[in-house]
């Protein structure tokens, strides 16, 4: 009897080669991000729609290659805060962010970690400390500015265009609310501009916007400014300010577009749904970006949303040059 | 027959007796394992460098095919908000109008509506002042009466021409901010005016990212300067990036050339690129891929080839080892077993596997092994019985001679007491009868001793008793013993007439009976009255003995068989000379004995010389 050929190296060296494809092969399978998104007050639902959207556009399918993990705050910083320290907890690769405070919060939350944050609609980031600058922002963090600063000014001269007759406007405001100190400055100076009275009322909570309707049956004002603050931007309390304004015939200044859709006379803002998408750009450069290179912030524009339905009942005359500039008109 | 069984592996491996058939199976195996790997590894490498060819060519047809899209793309974009702009110059109004401001406020508006990028808009007039102003941030509170006055964009407005340039950078949000003008005509199509726009750059990034790009290309748009106004990384335009003047040069050869090049990068990476020119604004669209990620398709086919290449290789030289393995194997079993067939090892097992022609010859091999056996049985039961025949010769003749020696002795002391005369004085003719019978006594005793010796060489049983000798001593002490001899047969003995000086080691009596042999030859065939010279001689490292006559000679036919078994060179009857004819047999034994060697030369007519040579190795030292 012949003595056998020895096959084990050979079938070694094809079980070796078959392991090393296979190695390469499950290399290319990539772990799902996670991503926390923190939305700090629901007026900017759009821009978690916009962010998924864009997301979406840029090859991410949720469940697969990315998860979500949503928070609401409802307003509140409180909240703001624990949820933000929830997705620390939960080890997430990035976290979103609405609003200044929002936007604050998450920074504290991940001061100590290397989780990247994207902040969106946020007024002034270097004056609000979110970032040191915005062409260079600090590694982990960057995002979409919104400059209402430089443009909430126009929303008077639009009052003024679109109802001269009201001089007295209400600004009910948070004063302690980082966006505040911002956007004040330059609407008192705006309202002087065009001889517009701004009558100022300290609000914290939705409870002190319907005590402070209450005990002023009678306005004392001819329009209702919405301030970026989570008190009058939040359901209840816009609902409140609204059904007191249909009852008096006021105008709303908003600032966004469900306001408008809910009664209000017009906004100027930017668009949060485009806002969103702009955050997943930078998302998307941040998870593909080893090195972490800062990412300069990004600004959005203003766009101006008319209601001519509530425009015909309050009897106003819609100007020609405001009806063209408008991107969208509700009948 | 044995039953089949595997070959011994010690004997399979064993590679010192056929050292040939080994390397017969590796050298084949290696040769095929070679030639398959050069042969893929040729046409792999081929492959290889067609396939890399071919990329190459389809990365610089994909990079200037999305270069071209690219400055496509923002040309539209450009020549979009220059339809625009040259719409609304159309329909604003002069100031003379008293609708003016109204009307052009609303055509500012629309266009601002229309264009997101368009940070502000305005209406200015021959001279260069504001008559109409709209911004999307700010709030206009004033128009500016000298705004453009005597800056190039008035004087190019009044040749009728669109003005591009003057490009600002927010201080806020860094964006580029690109100034557009076009001239606002009168119905005769004179220069009233512009309407200018400031545009917001930024938006140009939506326009490049929305490109199809592939993996790792990037699009760009910089100026005559280097800065990169659009980016389809918009970061990119944020950060201000400029290029460096190598890498602008390079763009401009690649837009010049139509070719892709190689530079550095904005990322201070080395990318290859491809650039298309804007003619009328001067800009360049480029398309950048990173060197490494350029070179990663091409790596990533270029490692699979030789992976595929190698693991081929590896398949091929197994089973060449295995083909060529399973080729020779039963050729280096049979070579193994011939080995064991010439050792005389005949149990010869059947190949159960190979080629017809391979079991054709083991079944040869087997019966071949089997007649050698058969004959070889043959052989060994010929042997036995000859060996027993000639042992008992040997046996017969040594109690022959022993048996003979006895009586021969008393016959010799008889014939001795009968010629001396102590029995009687004899007569004559009985005396001459007894020297006869005393003389064939001698003989056969002769006879009887060299019979006896011979077999004891035969049989060797022959002692030997080493002493030192002194050959001179040895050899004088022969030429006086043999005197006696030399006289009888009329003839003398001269010995050596200069010593040579040597001692060995050796038989003495032996030795003595070699030089008495040849001596004794030596005298019965010498011419009578001849000396019978005996000389020695050392050459190098032996010592030569020699017994020189000048009789006959020994006869060329017999030379050949002199110093064999009962060999004479007269045999017949009628011999005049006596002698057993073991004299020269047993000369050479003794002499091989001592390692030496024994020889004739003559020269017939001449003189007939026998000798022997001894080592003088065996020379001891005084």
């Amino acid at each position: 009897m012949l003595p056998k050929f020895r096959r084990s190296p050979f079938i070694s060296a094809l079980l070796f080669a078959s392991a090393l494809w296979l190695t390469a092969c499950s290399q290319d399978e990539q772990k799902p991000k996670n991503i926390g998104f923190m939305l700090g007050v629901d007026v900017f639902t759009n821009v978690y729609h916009g962010f998924k959207e864009g997301m979406s556009e840029r090859g991410y399918r949720e469940g697969e290659t990315v998860n979500y993990f949503f928070g609401a705050a409802k307003g509140d910083r409180n909240t703001m805060g624990r949820l933000c320290r929830q997705f620390v907890q939960q080890e997430v690769d990035l976290v979103v962010t609405t609003t200044n405070g929002g936007a604050l919060e998450c920074k504290d939350a991940i001061k100590d970690t290397d989780i990247p944050m994207v902040f969106t609609v946020v007024m002034s980031p270097v004056r609000s400390g979110v970032v040191d600058d915005m062409q260079t922002p600090s590694k982990n963090i960057t995002g979409i500015r919104n400059p209402l600063d430089e443009f909430i000014g126009k929303r008077l001269e639009f009052l003024n265009a679109l109802s001269p007759q009201s001089k007295r406007v209400w600004l009910p405001y948070t004063t302690n609310y980082p966006t505040t100190k911002h956007f004040l400055a330059p609407l008192r100076k705006a309202a002087e501009l065009f001889g517009l009275t701004l009558i100022e009322t300290e609000i914290k909570t939705v409870d002190d916007i319907v005590q402070f309707l209450e005990q002023n049956e009678q306005p004392a004002f001819d329009a209702i400014f919405i301030a970026p603050n989570p008190a009058p931007q939040s359901k209840a309390g816009f609902r409140a300010i609204s059904t007191y304004a249909q009852h008096h015939g006021l105008p709303i200044v908003a600032n966004t577009f469900k306001q408008v859709e809910n009664g209000a006379l017009f906004s100027y803002h930017v668009d949060k749904f485009h806002v969103g998408k702009q955050a997943a750009y930078l998302t998307d450069q941040i998870l593909n970006t080893k090195d972490r290179i800062p990412f300069p912030v990004i600004n959005s524009e203003p766009s101006l949303y008319l209601n001519l339905g509530v425009m015909k009942k309050m009897g106003l005359e819609p100007p020609e040059t405001l009806m063209s500039l408008a991107v969208k008109v509700i009948e | 027959m044995t039953p089949p069984s595997p070959p011994p592996q010690d004997n399979a491996n064993d590679t010192s007796d056929q050292p040939s058939g080994v390397s017969m199976s590796k050298s084949l195996a290696w040769t095929f394992a070679g030639l398959s790997v050069l042969a893929i590894m040729l046409v792999g490498g081929f492959s290889t460098w067609n396939i890399w060819q071919s990329e190459l060519k389809a990365q610089e047809a994909d990079m200037s095919y999305r270069a071209e899209l690219s400055a496509s793309q923002v040309r539209d974009f450009l020549a979009t908000l220059q339809d625009s702009l040259e719409t609304g110059a159309v329909l604003v109004q002069p100031k003379s109008d008293p609708q003016y401001k109204q009307h052009n406020a609303r055509v500012l508006a629309r266009l601002m509506a229309r264009h997101k990028g368009v940070r502000s808009l305005s209406v200015i007039d021959i001279d260069g002042a504001e008559i109409e102003k709209i911004s999307r941030l700010s709030i206009i509170r004033s128009l500016d009466t000298n705004k453009w006055s005597g800056h190039e964009l008035l004087s190019t407005i009044e040749r009728g021409e669109k003005f591009i340039g003057l490009l600002t950078v927010s201080e806020v949000t860094h964006e580029p901010i690109l100034t557009f003008a076009v001239p606002v005509r009168t119905v005769f199509n004179d220069v009233q005016g512009a309407l200018v726009a400031e545009f917001n750059l930024r938006f140009m990034w939506e326009a490049l990212s929305a490109l199809d790009l592939s993996e790792g290309q990037i699009a760009y748009v910089i100026d005559n300067t280097g800065r990169v106004l659009g980016h389809s990384l918009l970061h990119q335009v944020l950060r201000e990036t400029r290029l460096q003047p190598e890498a602008m040069a390079a763009l401009q050869a690649s837009a010049n050339h139509r070719d892709l090049v190689v530079m550095d990068g904005p990322d201070g990476d080395t990318v290859i690129a491809y650039a298309v020119k804007i003619e009328s604004i001067n800009w360049l669209v480029g398309i950048n891929m990173k060197l490494n990620i350029a070179h990663a398709a091409l790596r990533q086919g270029l490692i699979l080839s030789i992976v595929i290449i190698v693991l081929v290789g590896i398949i091929a030289t197994f089973a060449a080892i295995y083909f060529a393995r399973r080729f020779t194997q039963p050729l280096q079993y049979l070579i193994d077993q011939s080995g064991q067939i010439a050792h005389g090892h005949f149990e010869h097992s059947q190949l159960q596997r190979g080629t017809r022609e391979v079991l054709q010859l083991s079944n040869a091999l087997n019966s071949m092994a089997e007649q050698l056996q058969e004959a070889f049985s043959h052989l060994e039961h010929a042997k036995t019985e000859a060996e027993r025949a000639s042992q008992a010769k040997s046996e017969f003749l040594a109690t022959v001679s022993h048996e003979l020696r006895t009586p021969l002795t008393s016959i010799k002391g008889v014939t001795g007491l009968l010629s001396s005369g102590t029995a009687g004085e004899l007569p004559d003719k009985a005396k001459s009868m007894v020297n006869m019978a005393d003389k064939s006594t001698d003989r056969l005793t002769l006879l009887v001793n060299d019979i006896l010796d011979a077999e004891k060489i035969l049989s060797d049983r022959m002692t030997f008793s080493f002493t030192d000798i002194d050959i001179d001593e040895l050899v004088g002490e022969a030429v006086k013993e043999n005197a006696g001899f030399a006289l009888h047969h009329n003839v003398s003995f001269t010995g050596p007439q200069q010593s040579c000086g040597v001692k060995i080691r050796g038989d003495r009596a032996r030795l003595h009976q070699v030089l008495a042999n040849l001596m004794s030859n030596a005298a019965k065939f010498a011419c009578s009255n001849d000396n019978v010279l005996v000389s020695t001689e050392r050459i190098e490292d032996w010592v030569r003995i020699s017994v020189t006559d000048h009789g006959s000679g020994v006869p060329e036919d017999y030379v050949k068989n002199l110093f064999e078994w009962f060999s004479q060179a007269d045999g017949s009857d009628g011999r005049k000379t006596t002698g057993t004819g073991l004299g020269l047999f047993i000369s050479k034994s003794i002499i091989q004995k001592h390692d030496g060697r024994i020889g004739l030369e003559q020269k017939p007519g001449e003189h007939t010389t026998f000798f022997f040579v001894l080592p003088i190795e065996n020379e001891t030292a005084d």
